[in-house]
């Protein structure tokens, strides 16, 4: 975990102070995480939409496909990344820093797409039984697997903003200071809905042990 | 939730992954473009449909923002067109047709042969063109000039209801509520609520008549003149005032100090049997009697020739010393030409903007009400209405007593409001018109709109208080809604 400043102390909505646990031992540059060995080589050049997409495309993807879990709908919200990217692009004046905005879009659109999601479920749209087990790629162990579908199921119990806040925190791996300006929230407000986030899950999944 | 388990959660989620192929990649890049195509043409169309609105639209908004129609227009009265010109004799009030115009003005033609035409011939200004004899009832509107002419007679609104008919060789004018000044020659006159008069255009006079808002058949020859009709009979779309309160007549102001030169024709008299001084007002300019109706000023070379009257007392008196400028301001105004009656009464234009400007006619000799309130009308109408406090408060100052002291305190309350933004001293300018006139035409509105500029002054209190007032004393009043608003009643 990252330590909070010593006058600050999370205080769980339920049960006995239980503090956030450490940020992962896995938790190197998480944008990186998986991505190294197919990331074409940065080619400096006038920023259109096809250089943009080529270079960042599978990033922003797989950024959205684990706030998502469903693959499925990946593709329509890259495409709005991009589209929001292109209107934006302007303005940029680092080519170092394309990729974080890209992730910023992409984790507001994710955000977006869960809302609308949520709602269609509320209103009897959205019927199909997602299937986490296929998340993975195929050499992935058969408890690994099984352990993220269920992960998954219960992130979609999960608020939106607790959901995406926690998830980049343990399944993208992201610094809390990091994640609280993904999420266009105080560190604060970031730490509370990890922190929210990890208990409900914690009563679900801790028997998993 | 353990670090062992989150740990777990975190590798197992290193292996989440992309199946992200070329073919897939591709797929994604050609919805990219389809959707900036998309969104260009959605763009395109609505910016189209933006531009298309706007050209339909916009010169509606204008002039509905300006009150005024978008163009000159011509309407006809239409709603029983087969009215018989030829047919002469008087309509029952069922058959009557009844023309609606854009503001929400009402004109009936009252007889068969009664024929009315509208223009606006340019923004700001209704003429209805009247053959016969027809009903007005016309929105108030002080940048808006209604007149109505017929036979080289013209009446000018100031916001009223108002009867125009032939009467034989004369014109008759009935007001029911409100104020109308009536011009003919190169003279005008007022006539007030519940008075009415009898003009004839070729001469300079008026003979003055007391009140019949609505008498019985015009027609019949020879016409009578007065027929009072029932009170209910006489408005019927608005609520009915009682005569008594409709004419300030309970406490005139001593006509000699007004009129030194003619006597006030009594109410009750008869208007068939003219007394001496009516008939002597056949040569003069129509004088101010306690309906409200005063002289025009006029110079004495305007005077027609009149064998039969004696000479005129008014030329010798010194009350309107008549040079040649003040009728030309005033005749340019008759004309609906304020933007040069402006220049002649108030001189050239300020060059600094916002200014009030007192016309130096006011220095230099001594002013009517009715002068003052033309003033006032020139500068509103000209779009100065700065200049038209300096008239209307002068009005107020020295002539607090005239019958048209509560129009004046009406209209600079509006000015202040509506033109100038000064909603506190508009305040008190409404209350003083209540305080002239607690039970006149313009008191219920007057009322109203104190509630109105309390409530743009920011003082919600007085703005409630006054409210509470109108309730209580207007209790199905007409602006109901607007005081309930403003007075923060809902």
């Amino acid at each position: 975990m990252a330590h909070a400043a010593p006058h600050l102390r999370l205080i769980p909505p339920l049960g006995p102070p239980a503090p956030l646990p450490d940020a992962p031992a896995w938790a190197e540059p998480s944008a990186e995480r998986g991505l190294a060995d197919h990331q074409p080589p940065y080619q400096p050049g006038p920023l259109t939409l096809e250089a943009l997409f080529q270079q960042h495309a599978r990033y922003v993807a797989t950024v959205v496909l684990r706030v998502l879990g469903r693959d499925h709908e990946v593709d329509d919200v890259v495409q709005e990344v991009f589209l929001t990217a292109m209107t934006g692009l302007a303005a940029v004046r680092s080519p170092e820093a394309v990729r974080g905005w890209l992730k910023t879009i992409a984790v507001r659109k994710a955000c977006r797409h869960l809302r609308r999601r949520r709602l269609r479920g509320f209103l009897g749209f959205d019927k199909e039984s997602p299937c986490y087990e296929h998340l993975t790629a195929p050499g992935c162990s058969p408890e690994e697997s099984a352990l993220l579908a269920r992960v998954y199921k219960e992130l979609d119990r999960l608020p939106v903003a607790e959901r995406v806040a926690w998830t980049l925190r343990y399944v993208e791996g992201e610094q809390v200071e990091a994640l609280a300006g993904l999420c266009g929230c105080s560190l604060a407000t970031a730490k509370r809905r990890i922190a929210a986030a990890q208990a409900k899950l914690g009563r679900t999944l801790g028997h998993d042990r | 939730m353990t670090a062992d388990l989150t740990d777990r959660i975190g590798r197992a989620a290193l292996q989440v992954e992309v199946p992200w192929t070329p073919e897939r990649a591709a797929l994604v890049l050609r919805g990219v473009h389809g959707r900036r195509r998309q969104q260009r043409r959605l763009r395109g169309l609505g910016a189209a449909v933006g531009v298309l609105a706007l050209l339909v639209l916009g010169p509606r908004l204008v002039a509905s923002l300006r009150g005024r129609g978008a163009a000159a227009t011509t309407q006809v009265a239409s709603v029983q067109p087969a009215v018989a010109p030829q047919v002469s004799g008087e309509l029952s009030l069922a058959e009557r047709p009844v023309m609606r115009l854009r503001d929400g003005s009402l004109v009936r033609p009252r007889g068969r042969a009664s024929q009315v035409r509208v223009r606006e011939d340019r923004p700001g200004r209704t003429v209805v063109a009247l053959t016969g004899a027809a009903q007005f009832e016309v929105v108030h509107d002080p940048l808006r000039l209604f007149r109505v002419e017929t036979r080289g007679l013209a009446v000018e609104v100031l916001g009223t209801q108002f009867v125009v008919e032939e009467h034989g060789a004369g014109i008759r004018v009935a007001v029911q509520q409100g104020r109308v000044r009536v011009l003919w020659a190169s003279h005008y006159d007022e006539v007030g609520a519940g008075h009415s008069a009898i003009f004839s255009p070729e001469q300079p006079a008026a003979q003055p008549t007391d009140a019949d808002p609505e008498s019985g058949p015009i027609a019949s020859a020879p016409p009578p003149l007065m027929e009072p009709a029932p009170l209910s009979a006489r408005t019927p779309l608005t609520e009915p005032t009682p005569l008594s309160a409709r004419t300030p007549l309970a406490e005139p102001t001593p006509l000699s100090a007004r009129t030194p030169l003619t006597e006030p024709t009594p109410l009750s008299a008869p208007a068939t049997a003219p007394s001496p001084a009516s008939s002597g007002l056949a040569h003069l300019p129509p004088a101010v009697h306690p309906g409200g109706r005063r002289a025009a000023p006029r110079p004495p070379h305007a005077l027609p020739p009149s064998p039969t009257a004696e000479p005129p007392a008014a030329e010798a008196a010194p009350a309107t010393p008549s040079p040649t400028e003040p009728e030309s301001w005033q005749a340019l105004a008759r004309e609906g030409q304020f933007e040069q009656a402006y220049s002649l009464a108030y001189g050239p234009p300020a060059t600094a903007s916002g200014t009030h400007r007192a016309p130096p006619l006011l220095r230099e000799r001594e002013v009517g009400p009715g002068e003052l309130l033309l003033l006032a009308d020139v500068a509103r109408l000209s779009r100065h209405p700065a200049d038209a406090v300096a008239p209307l408060s002068r009005l107020l100052r020295e002539q607090p007593a005239d019958p048209r002291a509560p129009l004046a305190a009406f209209t600079l309350g509006r000015v202040l409001l509506d033109e100038l933004g000064r909603p506190r001293e508009a305040a008190q300018s409404f209350l003083r018109v209540q305080e002239l006139d607690p039970d006149g035409p313009l008191s219920q509105d007057a009322l109203a709109r104190e509630v109105e500029a309390w409530s743009r002054a920011g003082e919600g209190a007085s703005a409630r208080t006054r409210a509470l007032h109108y309730l209580q004393k207007y209790p199905s009043g007409r602006r109901l809604r607007s005081v309930r608003h403003f007075g923060e009643l809902l």
